[in-house]
């Protein structure tokens, strides 16, 4: 053991951390009247994170640190990037919509970067302890993000009903790992994973308790994953939550947020209980599939455009589990590059609407969406690389990634998983269609009301709409790094 | 390795739709020229694979190079003589469909261009794919440009056609690819390149899985009898160089499949299918043709009058003969030429007229006499009229077929009286008897342009009717060995006497000579 306290690993998250402090107090001596240099700052804190992720990957600085309750392995400095990414691309999405909605700037960009920090914990976590802390750093701070419009109720709501769900699924969680604690006496998940697999238990147990308590233990923690990752029948949240938060805060939930929670359900499920694996296994993919099959049939019936992406993202949690029921190896490959592709799209749709905001007003509604390839061609011509992407039709990288899901969900035995989720696409087509049918294939109603592209969106959009399409095309190197950090949790 | 000529070919109408996305929205005539000057080249590219193409049996121009090592995808084109004609027929429509729609398409040109050119990267692709992650892209990928061409281009109810075509495509094709994982993952090959999985025996019960799922996509795709209820919509509201390469090219993929990969890959399944196969492809015919028989709409007449000729080459494919099946890929180019150059010429009546309704024509012989002559020579082609491309593929079919089933066989004569029917008396109706409408009486004829764009097709209909061998030539050996090869490779093995008596065929050569 060093003398020294090594905090490299660290380092990307205390970047984030120290710029969030910094954007608070920039406002606070920032003179009335005059704006803070918020997302500048945050730009730069997340760039310079970026930057450390990279030369820690590269070599330097990785392992775990603060008694192995935290590590900056492949997996998790894969997952930091994606998040970091994801932050930047919020950002850059933010002023404008901030502006044309009246919102304030400050504490807006110190929670985003909060919110990121708790992400970056919830992906590094070995331990139980630490999961549960990351995951209310991120929530708490996301909470308030989305109760941030005051003068709307749906906002307030959001807020509101995101919170009262999320301290309800947080306390399942905790319950879960007080019980695997009781069990085990330990809760880092390597030791966890050992006193499971030695039948080591808690002295004093007959075995069958003990077996007993640990399916009690794994069904609470997959049922407090289940409301992070919004999987059927713990969604309900979602749709609410996503239509009613400020349109850039539910695309850093939809991407971030769910990204971060995929991220702690893989570690902890296949570092800790990968015993336990036949008893978890059956019970995600039948998660899966009434996640698929609800999500995409709640998406039918949406005319709000943020609801139906709301239920779309239900439905990618859905695709998303079927790879976890193959894992390890070739799911969590697949779970992650799926969520590169995913991240970029959800970013991009909900980005979208954002950048269209003026004055107050968002696009909700198919109507609003009619003739808009004709007055904002290139914005139009994104959004339908995003929603062929979460169709999964090539030429995109949401094709790749369904395509890798479902191999793996095969090679894993499960090929009624891969059926059902083929078949839900095509049901999902026809929602993702209308949008496009809207936007190319009917006229504009009444007059041009939407804001001009800004430099920050219109870079942020571009920036998703190339991920897409060079994963589509070009995948491998993001299919080795995929690999490299699935490795670093299925061999530990 | 010498140049990948065949990639080239995919790659550089989509570097042509690159291109086109740059220039300004209001430059159309540039774009037109751009487009048309792509797509020619690519026509002019890939006369070289005839010139250089050789009558045996194995794939050619052949290129194959790692590109996902992590899923065991690879980059791996090649055509053989099933495919060669397609990818020439490809080539040929779409530079001939471009210049139809010269002045037809009056908004957003540069779309239009656009999608032209995505969707011939996309047809070429799945004909020279030999990979099938490779294939599947391709497959896919093209219902997006043809989505758009019916739903921003096309008649009324484009919205509603272009959404079930997408639909419906898409939903025969997914469980397809479900059949891809896992024919990878159970097969001892462990690849997705269509060569080794051909080699690579499958166990009978899972061939009949496979095969299903196979079977639903190309059959939609063709599309068979009880499948076929996206086409007469997609047809008939999609714009006139939409409904060319439909009828032209995307439904021969229906075809292609069943040729290069669900029987060939799953031969025992394909046995057992066969009969039913052949019975709907009967069924389809005679459906078709009666449907067809009725239609007051032009260009529904012409889209029903393509089921029925699907139906022949699904026939061909089914009996499974080295005649029948090169029967069946004649047919296929056949259909793309007389249906093609029918949809044409109605696409410029309707350009004359705005309308469809064949009793608003009549008398047009008088009118419009260039029109009249070449209207007829189409639609002689298109009944199979002998001297004609129509006759020598219908025969070859039901040569071919005639060992699998004689009564098939002749229900499907039928079909070619039926053809007869409903094509004669659709020519006696529009262009003989009296200028009934007085707003036909002052129709402009052929202009240069409609001429260029019909001759081509017209001269090919005449050739491919009386030297069927230039082309069969090239067709036969890949024929003769597909055949011979999926029989021995039943389980039964190629001596056993076979059920539904498929194996007894296959006449060694003759075919078209």
């Amino acid at each position: 053991m060093s003398a020294a306290l090594d905090l490299r690993p660290l380092f990307p998250a205390l970047v984030v951390a120290l710029t969030g402090l910094a954007v608070l107090l920039a406002q606070a001596f920032t003179p009335r009247g005059s704006r803070a240099p918020a997302a500048g700052l945050s730009l730069a804190g997340l760039g310079g994170a970026l930057v450390a992720v990279v030369v820690i990957a590269s070599g330097h600085g990785r392992g775990g640190v603060l008694a192995q309750s935290l590590a900056a392995d492949d997996f998790a400095l894969f997952f930091q990037a994606l998040l970091l990414g994801i932050g930047i691309v919020a950002v850059l999405l933010s002023p404008s919509y901030l502006r044309e909605t009246a919102m304030d700037g400050g504490e807006y960009y110190a929670l985003m970067l909060f919110s990121i920090v708790g992400m970056m914990g919830l992906v590094s976590a070995l331990e139980l302890v630490a999961v549960f802390v990351a995951l209310e750093i991120m929530s708490v701070a996301v909470y308030a993000l989305a109760g941030l419009q005051r003068g709307r109720e749906e906002s307030q709501e959001s807020a509101l009903k995101y919170f009262i769900t999320g301290s309800f699924s947080s306390a399942f969680l905790l319950y879960g790992v007080a019980v695997l604690y009781g069990l085990t006496g330990s809760t880092s998940l390597s030791r966890i994973a050992e006193a499971l697999r030695s039948g080591a238990s808690a002295p004093g147990l007959p075995a069958a308790s003990a077996s007993t308590l640990a399916l009690v233990g794994v069904g609470l923690l997959l049922v407090g994953f289940g409301f992070k990752v919004a999987s059927v029948p713990f969604h309900m949240w979602a749709p609410d939550a996503y239509e009613g938060a400020p349109t850039t805060v539910t695309a850093l939930m939809a991407a971030g947020v769910k990204a971060a929670a995929f991220g702690a359900f893989l570690r902890v499920f296949l570092q800790a209980l990968p015993g336990l694996a036949a008893q978890w296994q059956p019970a995600v993919a039948a998660l899966a599939v009434v996640t698929m099959v609800a999500g995409n049939l709640g998406a039918l019936a949406q005319s709000n455009l943020k609801r139906m992406l709301a239920y779309s993202s239900i439905a990618h949690a859905g695709y998303l589990m079927t790879a976890l029921v193959a894992a390890p190896g070739l799911g969590t490959e697949a779970v992650l590059f799926y969520l590169v592709t995913y991240a970029a799209v959800n970013l991009g749709g909900f980005g979208a609407f954002a950048a269209l905001t003026r004055q107050g007003r968002e696009p909700l509604s198919m109507a609003d969406m009619a003739g808009l390839s004709a007055r904002r061609p290139l914005l139009a011509a994104a959004l339908t690389v995003f929603l062929v992407s979460l169709t999964g039709v090539p030429v995109s990288g949401g094709f790749v990634g369904k395509f890798y899901l479902f191999s793996a969900a095969v090679s894993g035995g499960y090929v009624s998983l891969a059926v059902v989720g083929m078949v839900m696409s095509v049901v999902s087509a026809y929602y993702y269609l209308g949008v496009v049918v809207a936007m190319y294939m009917r006229e504009p109603v009444g007059e041009d009301r939407w804001a001009r592209i800004g430099i920050g969106p219109g870079l942020a959009l571009a920036f998703a709409t190339a991920v897409v399409l060079v994963l589509g095309v070009y995948p491998g190197p993001l299919m080795d790094a995929a690999r490299a950090a699935a490795r670093s949790i299925t061999i530990l | 390795m010498s140049v990948d000529l065949l990639g080239t070919l995919v790659v550089l109408p989509a570097l042509g739709a690159v291109a086109l996305a740059f220039l300004p929205a209001a430059a159309e005539r540039t774009q037109k020229v751009v487009a048309l000057a792509v797509s020619t080249a690519v026509f002019v590219l890939s006369l070289l694979l005839v010139r250089d193409f050789l009558p045996i049996p194995s794939i050619q121009f052949e290129v194959s190079r790692d590109w996902l090592p992590t899923l065991g995808v690879r980059y791996h084109v090649g055509i053989d003589g099933l495919s060669l004609w397609l990818v020439l027929l490809t080539t040929l429509l779409t530079p001939i469909s471009l210049l139809a729609s010269w002045h037809s398409i009056h908004e957003r040109v540069k779309g239009f261009n656009i999608f032209m050119l995505l969707l011939e990267t996309g047809m070429l692709g799945v004909f020279v794919a030999l990979d099938l992650f490779l294939f599947y892209i391709f497959w896919e990928a093209m219902l997006i440009p043809m989505y758009f061409l019916i739903g921003m281009w096309g008649h009324e109810r484009r919205i509603y056609a272009a959404v079930k075509f997408f639909l419906y495509t898409m939903g025969g094709s997914v469980l397809m690819l479900v059949a891809f994982i896992a024919l990878y993952r159970t097969s001892a090959a462990h690849t997705f390149d269509m060569l080794a999985l051909t080699r690579t025996p499958v166990s009978p019960s899972l061939q009949m899985w496979f095969f299903a799922a196979f079977a639903l996509a190309f059959a939609i795709k063709v599309p068979m009898f009880p499948f076929h209820t996206w086409l007469p919509d997609a047809h008939v509201e999609a714009p006139t160089a939409g409904s060319v390469i439909l009828a032209g090219v995307l439904l021969k993929m229906g075809g292609y499949g069943f040729l290069r990969l669900a029987i060939p890959l799953f031969p025992d399944a394909a046995r057992r299918f066969a009969p039913w196969i052949g019975a709907l492809a009967v069924v389809g015919i005679i459906y078709g043709a009666l449907v067809a028989l009725v239609q007051p709409n032009l260009k529904k007449l012409v889209a029903y009058s393509s089921v029925s000729h699907l139906g022949f080459v699904m026939l061909g494919i089914a009996a499974f003969t080295t005649t029948s099946v090169v029967g069946a890929v004649y047919q296929m180019l056949n259909h793309g030429i007389s249906t093609g150059a029918l949809f044409l010429m109605v696409g410029m009546l309707y350009d004359r007229r705005h309308t469809f309704v064949i009793s608003e024509y009549g008398g047009l012989k008088s009118v419009v006499p260039w029109f009249a002559a070449l209207y007829l020579l189409v639609c002689l082609s298109s009944l199979a009229v002998p001297g004609f491309n129509g006759f020598v593929g219908e025969f070859l079919i039901m040569v071919g077929s005639w060992p699998m089933s004689r009564t098939l066989v002749a229900l499907a004569s039928l079909g070619v009286i039926l053809a007869a029917g409903y094509i004669l008396w659709m020519v006696q109706r529009v262009l003989y008897g009296e200028v009934t409408e007085s707003a036909n009486r002052a129709l402009p004829d052929l202009s240069m342009r409609e001429f260029a764009v019909l001759v081509p097709l017209a001269v090919l209909a005449l050739l491919m009717g009386v030297a069927s061998p230039v082309f069969t030539r090239l067709i036969e050996p890949s024929a003769q060995v597909l055949v011979s090869d999926t029989e021995s490779r039943r389980s039964g093995g190629p001596a056993a006497p076979a059920p539904t008596a498929l194996v007894a065929a296959a006449p060694a050569g003759g075919a078209g000579r």
